[in-house]
């Protein structure tokens, strides 16, 4: 009986561990690319002629496989150091030159900053122990010991910092987000309470570190969540209670956003000035650790004297920062965003975010086409191209000379009767002082028909005492007139059209800079007559001028010399300089770009994601024609029938015409030899060639790259290895494969062991661009690109394009600006250096994913002229002048299509008008086996390639199953394009480094796989034993 | 014998495994509300639940043979009920690692983490109980 037990015990064991195993080889085996790139392991080994396992002979040359290499030459600990040390400092350089001085006011009759490099300070906030370093996404994370605080950064530049203070600090159980790391868009919980600074706190800076009291303040946001825009409302969904000082900023239901300050930073900012006002420090200054504007009217009030905006650090950007507050650099960073006073008063809130509004009949539609359509939230864009500075600077100007009802208090703060610039702007798009002061000259403008081209040549003087960095931008002005209103073809009153910088002028010192602007980039879209670009009719204005306001108010000036109500920022009375400004004329065209660079008709494509072509004057767009009758309004519509046929999101329909499936197989799978690395050099429009290679391969190969989670697999047959994939605007989290050390403590400190040494951080996305130092956008790109190089990943999800439509977008760190031109002129250098490395730049969202809130299927409503300046604009100049060869769509709909089944986007413009060569994959769509993100065949056939975080099979084998049951034979021409599409943009990687025309790959089994089904065998083997055992015991008991 | 004799002759193997089917009996009623609730209710997985407690349930008492194949059934099909529903959990594990919705539901950790928990007991409950008598004569 006993002997029973025992036998039935361990069968029982050995069973449940059996079942165990099975389900963990299962799981394991499903996610494999992502457990193998964690682990650093490779599933495929290239064999070439000369190695112990080659087989065959070979024919005795000897090729350079090496076709991207590393500028630090052989891959070994020594240059890895030098790389990883080397990407810091671009981390430090981006901090330096992209932070932005907001403010700097006199103390004691010098500037506040810069500091005494051996200055003695107090540093507050919460965000001195948990600092700012990424937001929530993909990428890099910096590593321990190698991601210095302001505190550390201070120190080790030789400033006194409270340490004491410090510890205090340290000490508290605030915690930022809800898990220490991750915040859900709001402000409350994020700073200390007053409390904390107890009166033995207090008496840390009593008698010391006086000089100056620096308080970092933070807002995060990233993935997934928006920002809030009501971040005070109670359970019941009513507003709490504000300060009380400030109800004049809240809007006019009470509420007020995450982009304002807290109570406790209120309390804070009230204890310093109390403080500074006892004699007990000389200045207050304040640090923007955010990633997005934050709002600024208060800083007044508690008569701070200094303010910069320095973002997300990245790994060692801490120590830009410290370098910016000593002087050491000077700071020269413009802002690419514009600083409203209320940041709820941008039309482009009213039906986005928070406010996005379902579809009248929404469970309707979830009835109709099912509800993992995620199709019951529509956003209508009313705003047009009234985003940011485009709609403050414009308003500003119509209502300077009285035209569209501007002064209206439609959109004006709460409680305003009419709408002035002063009080709706803190700082425009473009400012940043400096610890110097400089003047511009325009020299000249010279128009090269040769490169359609404007010449603007720009002399700068440094007048200050230090030397310093300035940054050139240049305007444009394009008439807006009768032809203009009739089309509904909106004008901003200003755009920038270029920029430059100087390189470092010592005082008196000048240097002239000459920056071309394209013209293309003053044509505007007109898609109710012209149905394409245009450039209008009337008088041109190039302009410079330290920021968009400036710049703008030159024009104005120059249109009317006699002009009264110009304003400065600070609401004092502004001139205008009319010496700025290069005035000229143009008649109507509509034929310089009637047709694309790529000699394609540009026409309209997007007509049907207006939601007036649904439902005729559902919806209205803003209009400078008049501001008041046309401000946005929450809009909602009930979705028709054909709406629902088109948010059902099943497009794909195999044609009469289609040959089976078998008669379009039968050439497939023929082994002609031909390798995935001797296709490097095939242009890609030698279809024979491309056809001869693609078709040596089943259709179930051809499959297998069209699922990518975190990489793809090999290919034996053509001998393309296993491939890795990086994520991350600022990092790709990649994996460097040396050991690192920093003993010098230069760096930090700490041995990090082989494999575990993350790539780079670098500073947030918007700080780079704040640089508006195309140097540093290519060197970005070159590090990029090098961290792809050493860490294996042949391409990164990288380059965060989406306009920042408004300040409470989720990702504002990852994305550039919230200008359209600047992200079209600033993603292409990045883009360039990057490829160039051999690392595919995979520019993302593409496009319109202009919100985290209900990414998923949110059907997003424009206007063609708005999406065409705006939207896509941001995205043409990396995908048609850069020529990157990946990028990653959108999660939203354009229209009501899913970006990713939308052949208007993918085809129409991006293929055939941009001319983008190369592989498109999804966003997440996280192993959908239907519903909105599982749509594959729609998808294939609409010009996307190849979908993100899938485990391996899973769409393929869902068309496989689809091709067979429906026998369709036409559908292997697109898999056959999508092949190409994505072998082309492999050939011209990383990937093909270490092949040579005789190398073969063989695929290899990570030990862990191995070890999983020897495990399965072992306890398969033990539990049978048992059970015989069992038997055996039970027959003898019995 | 009368019932309470019988009561009487339970053996501490007996109220072990009663224990046992009593936690596959709470695994099974968590479950069917968690996947009410989350929308995540897999068939599969509540078959394995439902007769790992029935079988379990059964082999109280029958004796013999008989008795104990049922109780191993049992714990086979709990194993699997226990994998299968691991095996859905991960997208919703990973989302709460990443803190970023793609794969899951984060919100559904914390229940998904209690059901595996009560899982793992019930069923190691119950191989200890195969090792024990379920009688005292």
């Amino acid at each position: 009986m006993f002997k029973k037990r025992l036998w039935l015990g361990l069968t029982s064991i050995l069973a449940f561990l059996l079942v165990i195993m099975i389900s963990a080889t299962a799981i394991g085996f499903e996610n494999a690319s992502f457990i193998n790139n964690a682990m650093g392991l490779s599933t495929s080994k290239i064999v070439s002629p000369g190695d112990p396992d080659y087989p065959g002979d070979s024919d005795g040359t000897e090729e350079d496989t090496m076709y991207f290499k590393s500028a630090y030459g052989e891959l070994n600990e020594a240059n890895q150091k030098k790389l990883i040390e080397d990407s810091w400092e671009q981390n430090i350089n981006e901090m330096k030159e992209g932070a932005a001085l907001l403010l700097n006011k006199e103390v004691g009759g010098k500037p506040a900053l810069p500091l005494a490099s051996d200055a003695s300070v107090s540093l507050f906030g919460h965000a001195q122990v948990q600092p700012f370093f990424f937001c929530v996404s993909a990428g890099s994370r910096p590593v321990a010991g190698y991601n210095p605080s302001l505190f550390d950064a201070m120190k080790d530049d030789g400033f006194s910092v409270n340490e004491e203070l410090q510890a205090a600090l340290d000490a508290t159980d605030t915690l930022r987000g809800d898990r220490g790391q991750w915040t859900y868009g709001s402000a409350y919980g994020y700073e200390d309470p007053i409390s904390v600074y107890t009166d033995e706190v207090r008496s840390s800076w009593a008698e010391d570190y006086q000089d100056a009291a620096i308080f970092t303040i933070v807002r995060e946001a990233g993935e997934h969540e928006d920002v809030k825009m009501y971040d005070n409302l109670e359970s019941d969904g009513k507003p709490g209670k504000w300060i009380d000082a400030y109800d004049r900023y809240l809007d006019r239901e009470g509420r007020v956003s995450a982009l304002a300050i807290t109570y406790r930073e209120a309390d804070i900012l009230d204890m310093l000035k109390a403080e500074k006002a006892a004699g007990r420090f000389k200045k207050i200054i304040v640090l923007l650790s955010t990633f997005n504007p934050m709002e600024f009217h208060w800083i007044d009030d508690y008569d701070v004297d200094a303010c910069m905006f320095v973002g997300c650090y990245g790994a060692q950007g801490a120590r830009g920062v410290s370098s910016l507050l000593s002087g050491e650099t000077n700071p020269s960073g413009r802002l690419v965003e514009t600083y409203a006073v209320n940041s709820t008063s941008a039309p482009a809130t009213i039906n986005s975010l928070e406010n996005t509004p379902k579809y009248e009949n929404f469970e309707e539609i979830d009835e109709t086409i099912g509800s993992n359509e995620n199709g019951q939230f529509m956003t209508f864009q009313a705003e047009g191209i009234y985003i940011g500075y485009k709609y403050y600077e414009t308003r500003y100007e119509d209502a300077v000379l009285n035209r569209g009802n501007a002064t209206s208090a439609k959109g004006a703060v709460s409680g305003a009767t009419s709408w002035k610039y002063e009080n709706e702007v803190s700082y425009p798009f473009g400012y940043g002082l400096s610890y110097t002061t400089f003047t511009q000259t325009l020299n000249g403008v010279t128009y090269d028909a040769s490169k359609d081209v404007y010449n603007v040549e720009v002399t700068v003087k440094n007048t200050g005492d230090v030397a310093g960095k300035n940054v050139v931008q240049v305007y444009a002005q394009t008439p807006y007139g009768e032809y203009e209103k009739t089309n509904k073809v909106e004008k901003s009153a200003i755009q920038l059209v270029g920029f430059g910088k100087t390189g470092m002028l010592e005082p008196e010192k000048t240097e002239t800079v000459t920056i071309e602007v394209d013209r293309y980039l003053l044509a505007s879209y007109d898609y109710v007559n012209a149905k394409g670009y245009i450039l209008s009719e009337g008088d041109y204005y190039l302009a410079i001028g330290d920021n968009a306001h400036d710049a703008l108010n030159n024009v104005i000036k120059t249109k009317k010399s006699d002009v009264s109500g110009l304003v400065n920022i600070d609401g004092t009375s502004a001139t205008g300089d009319t010496s700025k400004v290069y005035h000229f004329t143009n008649g109507l065209d509509t034929a310089t770009y009637k047709t694309s660079s790529e000699g394609v008709v540009v026409t309209n494509k997007f007509e049907d994601c207006d939601l007036n072509y649904w439902i005729k004057d559902s919806g209205k767009y803003l209009s400078r024609s008049d501001w008041d009758k046309t401000w946005p309004v929450r809009t909602t519509v009930t979705a028709t029938k054909e709406m629902m046929d088109v948010l059902k999101g099943e497009y794909y329909v195999k044609p009469s015409d289609s040959p089976t499936l078998a008669t379009a197989t039968a050439d497939l799978g023929k082994d002609l030899g031909i390798k995935f690395v001797t296709m490097k050099d095939v242009p890609y429009d030698d279809d024979v060639t491309w056809n001869q290679f693609l078709k040596q391969m089943t259709l179930d190969e051809l499959l297998t790259i069209v699922d990518c989670r975190d990489g793809r697999p090999a290919v034996e047959k053509v001998a393309l290895p296993a491939t890795k994939v990086g994520d991350g605007c600022d990092g790709i989290a990649g994996t460097f494969p040396f050991a690192y050390e920093d003993t010098t403590g230069k760096w930090g400190s700490g041995k990090i062991e082989a494999g575990k040494m993350a790539t780079t951080r670098y500073a947030s996305k918007t700080i780079l661009t704040m640089t508006y130092n195309r140097d540093l956008y290519k060197s970005r790109g070159e590090f990029m690109g090098e961290d792809g190089l050493w860490s294996g990943c042949t391409e990164s999800w990288c380059v965060g394009a989406n306009i920042k439509r408004t300040p409470f977008i989720g990702r504002g760190a990852e994305y550039m600006t919230e200008d359209a031109n600047l992200a079209y002129m600033a993603a292409i250098p990045e883009v360039v250096a990057m490829e160039e490395k051999g690392m595919l730049a995979g520019i993302k969202h593409f496009t319109a994913n202009d919100q985290e809130n209900q990414r998923r299927g949110v059907s997003t409503f424009f206007n063609e002229q708005a999406f065409r300046e705006g939207a896509l604009r941001a995205f043409e100049g990396a995908i048609r002048v850069g020529k990157c060869k990946t990028l990653m769509q959108a999660f939203n709909r354009v229209g009501m299509k899913f970006a990713s089944s939308s052949s208007a986007l993918n085809i129409d413009v991006c293929e055939n008008e941009w001319g983008f060569v190369g592989h498109k994959e999804t966003d997440a769509v996280s192993n959908a086996k239907n519903g909105y993100l599982g749509h594959y065949a729609t998808m294939l056939a609409n010009g996307t390639d190849t979908f993100c975080y899938n485990r391996a099979g899973t769409a393929k084998n869902i068309l496989l199953t689809q091709l067979q049951e429906t026998d369709d034979g036409h559908f292997v021409t697109e898999v056959l394009e999508t092949a190409k599409n994505f072998f082309y943009a492999m050939s011209r990687s990383n990937a093909i480094n270490g092949l040579s025309s005789e190398s073969i790959v063989i695929t290899i089994l990570p030990w862990w796989q191995g070890l999983c089904i020897a495990g399965i065998v072992i306890f398969g083997v033990l539990t049978a034993g048992c059970v015989v055992m069992l038997l055996i015991s039970a027959k003898k008991e019995g | 014998m009368s019932f309470v004799d019988k009561i009487k002759n339970k053996s501490i193997g007996f109220y072990v495994a009663l224990c046992a089917t009593v936690l596959a009996l709470i695994v099974m009623i968590l479950y069917i509300a968690f996947g009410a609730s989350s929308q995540t209710f897999a068939g599969g997985i509540f078959v394995c639940l439902l007769f790992g407690v029935l079988l379990g349930a059964a082999s109280l008492i029958l004796n013999g043979n008989i008795g104990d194949l049922l109780k191993l059934v049992s714990i086979v099909l709990l194993s699997i009920g226990l994998g299968l529903f691991i095996h859905n959990s991960v997208g919703d594990f990973a989302d709460f690692i990443s803190n970023i919705e793609l794969f899951g539901n984060m919100d559904n950790v914390g229940m998904r983490v209690v059901i595996i928990v009560f899982n793992i007991l019930c069923i190691l409950t119950a191989i200890v109980g195969t090792f024990l008598k379920k009688e005292k004569n």
